[in-house]
């Protein structure tokens, strides 16, 4: 699994991952997107790559979005492929992250 | 003809056999011109299954906070069975670790503020939305679950 950051306009940064976000994929991005936790604020995570999501993808993802919360931040996650986003509405993720299919809603929701 | 296959493999409850299963369910599955849905779906039951198995079924415990042990004290023994036909996927995955029965067991999904949810937990649920039937038994190794994928 492959992470690359890219720091947008408006302190926005846009992660994009690729792969397989299950159990080694996870465990290879979790130090990666805790940096980004720490170091970063509001966040666009493009999904378009990412083929595959289980559970501990998913763990990865929250522990994320929690910690920028709790300093004032947000994470969006753009443009999951369809069976990615079968997993991320099943475990209710799409009720505390905002799952949007492109860019301008992603920046409107992290700049209101 | 009601066209029939079966593969089975023996793996054992590691980190490094989560992805090996995963990868030989992909070669099993490749050429069986099966539902790119359906395929997804048998290869996140197996995941979660396998996960399962890795972090509570041996005497050691991975609480998922932490880093998860690449190899625990005493692996587990794990049997994976894929039979295919023409109206159905049958993914059985047997274990020897401590007894758990999924079909029985709390599925979550998260139903909280953010601020409130606690990271995981939520493979149990994953498993009985993606399968058709879910069926678990104590038999063979251990603990035997029996996922079900319609075509």
């Amino acid at each position: 699994m492959n992470l690359s950051v890219v720091d947008m306009q408006d302190g926005i940064t846009k992660v994009v991952v690729s792969g397989r976000m299950d159990v080694q994929g996870a465990l290879a991005v979790d130090k990666a997107f805790g940096t980004i936790a720490d170091e970063k604020k509001k966040v666009v995570v493009d999904l378009s790559d990412v083929s595959f999501l289980a559970s501990l993808g998913i763990r990865t993802l929250i522990v994320t979005c929690k910690a920028l919360s709790g300093k004032g931040g947000d994470m969006v996650l753009l443009n999951p492929q369809a069976s990615v986003e079968k997993v991320l509405k099943t475990s209710g993720v799409d009720t505390v992250i905002s799952i949007v299919h492109d860019m301008d809603a992603a920046v409107a929701i992290l700049n209101k | 003809m009601d066209v029939h296959n079966n593969w089975r493999r023996a793996f054992v409850g590691t980190m490094a056999d989560i992805s090996a299963a995963a990868q030989w369910a992909e070669t099993v599955t490749a050429d069986q011109e099966l539902p790119d849905e359906l395929v997804f779906a048998l290869q996140l039951c197996l995941e979660e299954l396998m996960c399962n198995i890795v972090r509570h079924g041996g005497t050691g415990h991975w609480d998922s906070g932490g880093d998860p042990p690449l190899v625990l004290a005493a692996p587990l023994n794990v049997e994976i069975d894929i039979a295919i036909d023409s109206h159905c996927v049958s993914l059985t995955v047997e274990d020897d670790g401590k007894p758990f029965d999924v079909v029985n067991a709390p599925a979550h999904a998260i139903d909280r503020p953010l601020d409130e949810v606690e990271p995981g937990g939520l493979g149990v649920q994953l498993i009985k939305k993606f399968a058709s039937k879910l069926t678990y038994q104590q038999a063979g190794l251990g603990n035997r679950v029996v996922v079900e994928f319609l075509r």
